[in-house]
């Protein structure tokens, strides 16, 4: 299985590479993708220098291109697809099917990679992709089990690859406008759930709170384990009760599946984070190459490693992990 | 991972009585020291904003702006961008071994004042590339 790492900056892209990425995953500096974050993602030079470091690894980049053009602007997406083909970019990952027809067009060598924001989860939608613009690649959405994901692998020849390790959102990929009941902004068309302008953090006596262009959001106890500030992870009081009223914040860890995985043909494992350092990104691509080369190497005889559960936790949202919708006993 | 030793009860004490100039001053020192080596450039987007850095476990507040590329000491009390932290992790932050998330996630790290400021110089240290002397191994912990 490939390790497909995050990579918000040069720096975070070297940092991925020299701790065994295959491939990185990366975006320029705006609304084109999906973390469109002050002073985050790469300049032009950047991307050329990147390519090249990864090339000369014999590595990949992967040029994400996940949000949907908006109405009257289709030319900003169109100019990202030009320059992932030009800057030497080894695939582009896509969620929009009129961005879809354009690249396959006008570039008709350049690998296509669905995104987890073209929401695509079962075998039709993804067949139908590849039958018109010859996707090579699907990343699927984060809800599906993993008899689903082993259904889905069997049922097409594009190649699966599914998330390994991140911030787990509420997973209406593609589609969300929740954030923009608060802010006006959307993942979806600005490529940020909540922007850095409409966010403001205040702590007084230990309880911090979070508020949204005014709104709060939540308030976290002294010492309580806070998270990124977006409604879907927020606190509010529904009928009486005060709780996260639609997920809890945490990170998806799929470290104890990874052989699993592998036996079902699921080619690749992408890490979520372009928004997090260097550091970051070094020390999960480390942990979960170790965990790929050994589920490699001996799927029967896989344990995950405490070392390898702590480095990850410690990076956690919330500073909690689940399996997410990989493990549903009961569906 | 470098572990700092807690500051020893002298050291916070006296933190505690230094006027904030002074400090200030010093830290500003370091910051142009980096300047000039070349490692810190700030963006253009830090410009006239004004920055605290509050070193909790030393009971430090150090106050400076941004003004034409350069820092330079702040006599101002107000700041637009406020961070505080431990000492061992703000070094651990300098020197790129940390993550400023995760820290946060924790509540090791607090940010107030203008949200989108602090992003921008969060992600500007996490561009820049550390000096081979300052540079902690990413992957020895």
């Amino acid at each position: 299985m490939e390790l497909v790492a995050p990579a918000g900056s040069l720096a975070a892209l070297k940092a991925a590479l020299e701790a065994g990425a295959d491939a990185v995953y990366l975006g320029l500096k705006n609304a084109t993708n999906a973390r469109n974050f002050a002073g985050l993602n790469f300049s032009e030079t950047d991307i050329c220098t990147g390519v090249e470091h990864a090339h000369a690894l014999g590595r990949k980049v992967l040029f994400a291109i996940n949000t949907f053009p908006q109405p009257g602007r289709t030319q900003e997406w169109r100019n990202a697809v030009d320059a992932a083909h030009d800057l030497g970019a080894d695939a582009v990952i896509l969620a929009d099917p009129g961005l879809m027809v354009y690249a396959h067009e006008r570039y008709p060598r350049m690998r296509l990679h669905l995104s987890v924001q073209g929401s695509a989860t079962h075998a039709d939608a993804i067949e139908l992709m590849r039958e018109q613009f010859n996707i090579q690649r699907v990343v699927l959405p984060r809800v599906l089990t993993l008899q689903e994901i082993e259904r889905v692998t069997r049922q097409t020849q594009v190649e699966i690859e599914v998330f390994g390790f991140g911030s787990l959102c509420v997973m209406a990929e593609g589609r969300c406008l929740l954030s923009s009941f608060a802010t006006g902004d959307s993942p979806n068309n600005k490529g940020v759930c909540s922007p850095a302008h409409a966010v403001r953090w205040s702590e007084i006596g230990g309880q911090l709170d979070a508020r949204l262009n005014g709104i709060l959001i939540d308030r976290y106890a002294p010492g309580e384990p806070a998270a990124y500030p977006t409604l879907c992870k927020g606190r509010f009081e529904v009928e009486g009760r005060f709780d996260h009223a639609l997920e809890e914040p945490t990170s998806l860890n799929a470290l104890g599946l990874l052989p699993r995985l592998a036996a079902m043909g699921v080619k690749a494992i992408k890490v979520e984070g372009r928004q997090r350092s260097p550091a970051y990104v070094a020390q999960v691509i480390a942990t979960l190459r170790a965990a790929i080369n050994a589920a490699n190497l001996a799927p029967a005889r896989y344990v995950v490693r405490p070392d390898w559960q702590a480095s990850l936790s410690r990076h956690a949202e919330g500073s909690q992990t689940t399996q997410g919708a990989f493990d549903r006993p009961w569906k | 991972m470098l572990k700092l030793p807690k500051p020893p009860a002298l050291l916070v004490s006296l933190g505690r009585r230094l006027p904030p100039a002074f400090l200030s001053l010093h830290f500003t020192a370091g910051l142009l020291v980096a300047r000039h080596l070349n490692w810190l450039l700030p963006p253009a987007e830090l410009e006239g904003k004004r920055f605290a850095i509050d070193v909790t476990d030393l009971g430090l507040r150090c106050l400076f702006c941004c003004r034409h590329g350069s820092f330079r000491p702040s006599w101002d009390a107000q700041a637009d961008l406020e961070l505080s932290a431990s000492a061992a992790d703000f070094f651990s932050l300098l020197q790129g071994e940390m993550d400023a998330d995760t820290l946060f996630f924790q509540r090791r790290l607090k940010i107030s004042g203008d949200t989108e400021l602090g992003l921008m110089v969060k992600n500007w240290l996490d561009a820049t590339e550390r000096p081979a002397w300052l540079r902690h191994r990413y992957l020895s912990d």
